[in-house]
């Protein structure tokens, strides 16, 4: 079926047709000459007038150059002789990110659901979204995956696809772990109208869970501020046996920090107040992403702090309170919370729940994915850009998702030859035109200057 | 052959009709209008006393035998007056199209008013100008001419643009001219050659055939060609309808003011008027339209 890339130059042609049909009504002609044996007082003047006709005149003429108008709107619109649609294509977004538990055996789900499709587009999907030709290596990244470079990918991938078949499905193979997961999901899911499968995977945990709590099942090893710093006592307080390693620092960040993070350990840097005074104004509130957890106390934030990432702790008001950045493996946790250096409170129950959160593992924990039901409202593009994780921890997803449009290939391979013919249509009609216009004027010379004799022979 | 039917009513209309000349006439023949000569007619005009020279038959010897005196009879002669018609038959005349009304108006005074010179025994002649030559009827006073006349006129197809003026000179000098045409063509040679015949005494008489087409155009009508001149097409919308009008306005004063000025008696005809009134009124001199 033929398609037009920029139908608006047909449709500039059918209006230009329309004029020089209208024109044909309304032509200068000349009109019928009658004898008068006093034209001569006449004062003499153009002899053509403009007069309306109910039938077009030269209607050989006005078809040669509709025909020549509408030719070319076609060619400049640049026709496109799409190839017949048939069959079915799937893409494949197959995660292969830290999170999957194991790679071969996603890779081996993925082939299952691709079996029986006439196309198969293969996206691998780690920290960046690759497209390979036609199978996937068995290796698990390091890195935190990023399923929406995946999905632009493959809305890319299939409507490249869809131009040759008629039924085209992205498979999105999974374990969809919240840290893979971002807000601008739903809106990229929004682009693309087809239909789109999860299928989730196993999530790595058991070495992660062995991270965490070593092999003998006792506590990972911290590195911890002294107990007299109100910070180390509080995480000396709500450590455990499910706390991952962690290294929290006071001070200024140091190479050592950076490598601890990115060899996959959580590191949290709670800077010290540099005004050393007992906080005594009303007690804050600090919040956590997610709102599921709160502490209020003589807390307050700590000016001139950056705080990069995605925010996991705000205060009541809603300023940012802490954040965390990916960093290599691990990630990088900042607390702007300015803690009394005096009393009790940071060893209060509220603040020690407030502190476990904060010491959970990288991207939500090992056991934080997205929920099915938040799946199922994605797949069927029903989940907005807002929608909040199911997580037991902060973070902060409030924020919409970028703005991703995903424009319909617009440079769709138009048929040069098939354009090129259709001017040398153009051209031949012009050069007809041309023709006619010069015969009929040479037959208007030739009545004109036998006029006369007729008329006298008359 | 016999006059065509459609000549019966001009002919029933001047009937008894007369047409005197406007002043007297210089022919030797015995006619009805009266003559420059006198002396030989019968009826009596005045006496006069005998002078040397007279001739001795034109006395009263009646007279002279019971006064002694010597008079002469003296009568006014009678001439006739031939009459001349000069026929326009050039491709304006055509006019209107359909109907070819200035035509048959002139066709129609040109056999009433012959009729009515030749019912007062005047020799009628005419010339036709019209394209390949001029057709010409001798001037007779025999009833025929009329019949003859009027095949003149029916063998004649108003085409081409031939002059007219020089047809006046094979006219004889004394007799009365009546011109009948529209003038659009040699008219200023034509109005030449009559001022040198009115001033020679000649009787020149101009019946100007117009339509009223002509002085107020059909609104239909957009391109106007002129028949004598197809070189000449002219469209004719609003504006150019209302110049039109002005001009032709302007040229028929001044053509019928050049014309009196040059001795001629001119008088401007409709085609759509009744020709048995026109010829009467050019036979009794009456006021025409100007």
């Amino acid at each position: 079926m033929p398609a037009l890339a920029h139908p608006s130059y047909l449709l500039a042609a059918g209006a230009a047709s329309l004029v020089v049909v209208v024109l044909h009504l309304l032509a200068w002609r000349r009109p019928t000459p009658v004898s008068f044996p006093t034209a001569r007082f006449i004062p003499p003047s153009a002899v053509r007038a403009v007069s309306r006709a109910i039938r077009p005149t030269d209607v050989v003429l006005m078809c040669v150059r509709v025909a020549a108008l509408l030719l070319a709107g076609v060619a400049l619109a640049r026709p496109v002789v799409a190839p017949v649609r048939r069959g079915t294509a799937r893409v494949m977004v197959v995660d292969v990110s830290r999170r999957v538990a194991d790679v071969a055996a996603a890779i081996d789900s993925a082939r299952a659901h691709a079996t029986g499709a006439d196309e198969v587009v293969w996206v691998r999907v780690d920290s960046s979204a690759v497209v390979v030709p036609d199978s996937l290596r068995a290796e698990r990244s390091q890195t935190r995956g990023e399923l929406a470079a995946g999905l632009v990918a493959a809305i890319r991938e299939a409507q490249r696809v869809s131009r040759t078949r008629e039924h085209v499905e992205i498979v999105v193979v999974s374990p969809f772990a919240s840290e893979s997961w971002s807000a601008a999901m739903p809106a990229i899911r929004s682009q693309w109208s087809g239909t789109i499968a999860a299928v989730r995977l196993a999530m790595r945990g058991d070495d992660m869970r062995e991270r965490v709590a070593g092999a003998d099942g006792a506590a990972a090893s911290a590195a911890l501020p002294p107990v007299e710093d109100p910070v180390g006592a509080a995480f000396a307080l709500a450590r455990d046996s499910a706390t991952p390693p962690i290294r929290v620092t006071r001070d200024a960040l140091t190479a050592g920090d950076s490598a601890w993070a990115r060899g996959g350990d959580v590191l949290v840097w709670w800077p010290r107040s540099s005004q050393a005074a007992d906080r005594k104004d009303a007690p804050s509130v600090a919040i956590l992403g997610d709102g599921t957890q709160s502490v209020a106390g003589h807390l307050g934030p700590l000016d001139g702090i950056p705080l990069p990432g995605p925010a996991i702790l705000r205060w009541s008001d809603g300023t940012v309170a802490a954040t965390e950045q990916p960093l290599g493996a691990g990630c990088l946790r900042t607390i702007a919370v300015d803690l009394p250096s005096s009393g009790d409170e940071v060893l209060r129950p509220g603040f020690t729940r407030l502190v476990r959160s904060l010491a959970t593992p990288c991207g939500g924990g090992v056991q934080m994915a997205i929920a099915d039901s938040v799946i199922s409202r994605w797949v069927e593009g029903s989940v907005s850009a807002g929608t909040r994780r199911d997580s037991s921890r902060a973070s902060s997803t409030t924020s919409a998702g970028p703005s991703v449009a995903l424009r319909p290939d617009q440079d769709a391979p138009s048929s040069p030859a098939l354009s090129r013919a259709l001017l040398a249509g153009v051209a031949l009609l012009l050069l007809l035109e041309w023709w006619i216009r010069r015969a009929r004027n040479v037959r208007l010379a030739a009545a004109s200057s036998d006029a006369p004799s007729r008329r006298e022979a008359a | 052959m016999s006059i065509p039917r459609e000549y019966g009513p001009i002919l029933d209309a001047v009937r008894g009709l007369t047409w005197p000349a406007r002043r007297r006439v210089s022919g030797v023949h015995t006619g009805s209008h009266l003559s420059r000569l006198r002396g030989r007619a019968p009826e009596l005009s005045e006496y006069r006393l005998y002078r040397q020279g007279d001739d001795p038959r034109q006395l009263d010897w009646k007279l002279l035998a019971r006064s002694d005196r010597a008079f002469i009879r003296l009568s006014d002669d009678r001439a006739v007056h031939p009459t001349w018609l000069v026929v326009d038959a050039s491709a304006s005349m055509a006019f209107p199209a359909e109907s070819l009304g200035k035509w048959r108006m002139a066709r129609a005074l040109a056999v009433g008013l012959a009729a009515v010179s030749q019912r007062s025994g005047d020799p009628v002649g005419a010339a036709i100008i019209a394209k390949g030559g001029d057709v010409r009827v001798r001037a007779r006073t025999r009833a025929d001419v009329l019949v003859e006349l009027v095949s003149a006129l029916g063998s004649v197809t108003p085409a081409g643009a031939s002059p007219i003026a020089p047809s006046l000179l094979h006219v004889p000098e004394r007799a009365r001219v009546v011109i009948v045409s529209d003038l659009l063509g040699d008219e200023a040679a034509l109005r030449g050659a009559a001022a040198a015949r009115a001033a020679a005494g000649g009787d020149v008489q101009v019946l100007h055939v117009l339509s009223k087409e002509e002085i107020d155009p059909a609104p239909s009508m957009t391109l106007a060609v002129d028949p004598e001149d197809p070189t000449v097409e002219r469209p004719l919308d609003l504006e150019a309808q209302r110049v039109y009008r002005e001009r032709f306005a302007e040229w028929r004063d001044e053509v019928a003011r050049a014309w009196r000025l040059a001795g001629a008696t001119y008088r401007a005809v409709l085609a759509e008027d009744d020709p048995a009134l026109v010829v009467r009124a050019v036979a009794t001199g009456a006021a025409g339209r100007a």
